[in-house]
């Protein structure tokens, strides 16, 4: 569960979020929305504990339990268009890697592979598309079984095999915990806008 | 453990991969060394001289390597995906695991060359090996942090030495001063207190780094 | 204000007294009378570097701007009086060993804290970020301390030194009354300046705060 209290984010001194207040249950789906540049990507940034606010209250609980900065990482996958891959390693690396510092079993890697359609490609993810790049980012984002799922613009460069697979993602997330989106797309914003954060507005509003 | 040797088997992977990488770092030392055996000709060299030379090449082969590991990941903005991966302790010790190898495959290489090509009289080679080696571990230790912070700012070129020299001077007046007793032969004994203030200084660079990390970790 | 001017009065006495009242040392003679200059300004050297770090400290557990400001300041003020302390002692040298330099570590180290004040500098420069920049130069200011103590204490007991020690400190300060007398005053009377400076940069944030504020 996520409750934001008055979240404000400056950059030298100009404000790209004021007051953002939101709070989103297990079990629901939250888009952020908004036009280019309102700050939906600074927000799932925030939100996610990668950039530290001007002011607010960010909370998670987790079974009734609140989550310690330092913990929130463990239980959330992040996926972003600005997030890098290692340009040098196949796609198995990548995952191993991140199995390997979830301490997690080579299995889960093939498990995952299969699920988002990349055991057949053997080749550095530099050469990839860039869907099968998103693919990537999807897979890494879900290795260690997060409760909490980020996505930011998660679409964006995939087929329509790809938006089948974010969806089953999503469903299957819900499931397990909740799921953030922001997207520009009037599609996305429509299926999974249970609670709807419209950031030139600045106020939470669910549907 | 596991997560250790998992990041630095990336960086490795990583780095070795892009050959480009690692033939410009080699071929920096290399240009480095052939310009100072240019330019002191045939000209005998004294002891004093070698090791002020050795370590002015080590030094500028380590400030454009150590910045390498950061500011890839800076680059190619692969820093959120680790930061939530591990903790910063762990991703500082995978950099500097990584950043030693790297410096100690250079030091061999520069030490191995600096004797072929400018040819000097080593008194005492054990402790030669003994000093470079201990002396990459302390570069690399002094360096990592310092190259997390540089990737995070521009010029990046330029700021690692400028950053890294007062924080390094101290250790290089010492092991300046032990490699040119080295050369002329001196005994294990003699630079017992060389060796020992190098060992610390390694200790308490690492020790403070790690302190400092999470705070340069961080968006 | 009467301070200040009690202060400024104090000075001109300390400063005239280094150059009347106190005697010329053994073997130095009137070279000697640096001392009441060089040694206070590389002590307010040193001193606001840690007053500087202390602020860094102070910002990393809770970012706030006032921190960062002082850490900067103090790192401007320390620069100045570095950089004078490595003239007037490049000014001894030259007079007393012909050489403006040759690398002691005494003068070593006053010259690393000089490195160290440009370092910090060209770093802030570097970032544009208002954040960044003030954490991670905090970060630096911290990190760079460990310098100054390996320096100042570790490696002269490595080396022998050409740096006057032996004239002041082998069993205690070997300086007659008059000279400590002066010695000491000149130290408080420069660390009167440097609290004064302090001061002064203070009120001035204040009122470019207020400023800003409107």
């Amino acid at each position: 569960m996520l409750e934001v209290s008055n979240l404000t984010k400056c950059y030298n001194g100009r404000p790209v979020l004021e007051d953002v207040c939101c709070c989103v249950s297990p079990g629901q789906s939250m888009v952020v929305a908004g036009p280019n540049g309102c700050g939906k990507s600074t927000f799932l940034r925030l939100v996610a504990g990668l950039a530290r606010p001007t002011a607010g209250e960010i909370r998670w609980e987790l079974d009734g339990q609140v989550l310690a900065k330092g913990e929130v990482a463990d239980h959330l996958g992040f996926v972003s268009p600005e997030l890098g891959l290692y340009d040098h390693l196949t796609a198995r690396e990548h995952l191993s890697f991140f199995a390997d510092l979830w301490g997690l079993e080579q299995s889960r890697v093939d498990e995952l592979l299969n699920f988002v359609q990349l055991a057949q490609y053997e080749t550095l993810v530099g050469q990839y598309s860039s869907g099968m790049r998103q693919r990537v980012k999807l897979a890494c984002a879900l290795v260690h079984n997060p409760e909490i799922l980020i996505l930011d613009e998660p679409c964006s460069n995939l087929d329509q095999e790809g938006i089948v697979l974010v969806d089953r993602i999503i469903q299957q997330q819900l499931a397990r915990g909740l799921v953030l989106l922001a997207t520009n797309d009037a599609g996305e914003v429509a299926r999974y806008k249970e609670v709807l954060l419209s950031l030139d507005e600045k106020a939470a509003g669910t549907d | 453990m596991r997560r250790l040797l998992a990041l630095i088997k990336k960086d490795l992977t990583d780095e070795f991969r892009t050959r480009y990488a690692i033939n410009s770092l080699l071929l920096f030392a290399v240009i480095a060394l052939v310009m100072v055996s240019f330019a002191t000709g045939m000209a005998g060299l004294s002891a004093s001289l070698h090791a002020a030379l050795l370590w002015i090449i080590l030094f500028f082969s380590a400030m454009s390597g150590m910045g390498r590991s950061f500011a890839k990941e800076q680059e190619k903005n692969t820093a959120p995906a680790l930061r939530l991966a591990a903790p910063p302790e762990i991703i500082f010790w995978g950099k500097l695991c990584f950043n030693t190898i790297l410096m100690l495959a250079l030091a061999v290489l520069v030490l191995l060359m600096y004797i072929f090509l400018l040819n000097p009289s080593i008194g005492n080679l054990p402790l030669l090996v003994l000093l470079v080696l201990l002396g990459s571990v302390c570069l690399a230790g002094a360096s990592t942090i310092l190259a997390a912070i540089v990737s995070m700012a521009a010029n990046q070129g330029t700021l690692l030495p400028i950053l890294s020299l007062p924080v390094l001077l101290p250790f290089f007046l010492v092991v300046i001063n032990a490699t040119q007793t080295a050369f002329q032969g001196a005994g294990f004994s003699q630079a017992a207190g060389s060796l020992l203030f190098l060992v610390s200084y390694a200790v308490v660079i690492i020790t403070v780094s790690l302190l400092l990390f999470r705070h340069v970790w961080q968006d | 204000m009467l301070w200040k001017i009690m202060l400024g009065i104090y000075i001109l006495i300390v400063t005239v007294a280094a150059f009347v009242y106190a005697p010329g040392a053994a073997g130095l003679g009137d070279l000697s009378r640096i001392i009441y200059f060089h040694v206070p300004l590389a002590w307010v050297g040193v001193l606001a570097y840690l007053v500087s770090m202390l602020n860094s400290i102070r910002y990393l557990k809770k970012p706030d701007r006032d921190f960062d400001f002082r850490a900067v300041f103090n790192a401007e003020v320390g620069l100045v009086f570095t950089i004078l302390a490595t003239v007037t002692g490049a000014i001894f040298a030259r007079h007393t060993w012909g050489v403006y330099w040759n690398w002691d570590p005494r003068q070593t180290s006053i010259f690393i804290l000089m490195l160290i004040y440009a370092a910090y500098f060209v770093l802030r420069s570097s970032i544009s970020e208002e954040e960044n920049r003030a954490r991670l130069s905090a970060v630096y200011c911290i990190f760079a301390f460990i310098s100054v103590p390996l320096l100042v204490f570790i490696i002269p007991r490595l080396y022998t030194t050409l740096h006057p020690d032996p004239i002041i400190s082998s069993s205690g300060l070997e300086m007659n009354g008059q000279m400590l007398q002066v010695f000491f005053a000149a130290l408080l009377g420069f660390t009167g300046i440097y609290a004064w400076i302090y001061s002064l940069q203070i009120r001035l944030y204040k009122i470019s705060q207020r400023w800003e504020g409107q």
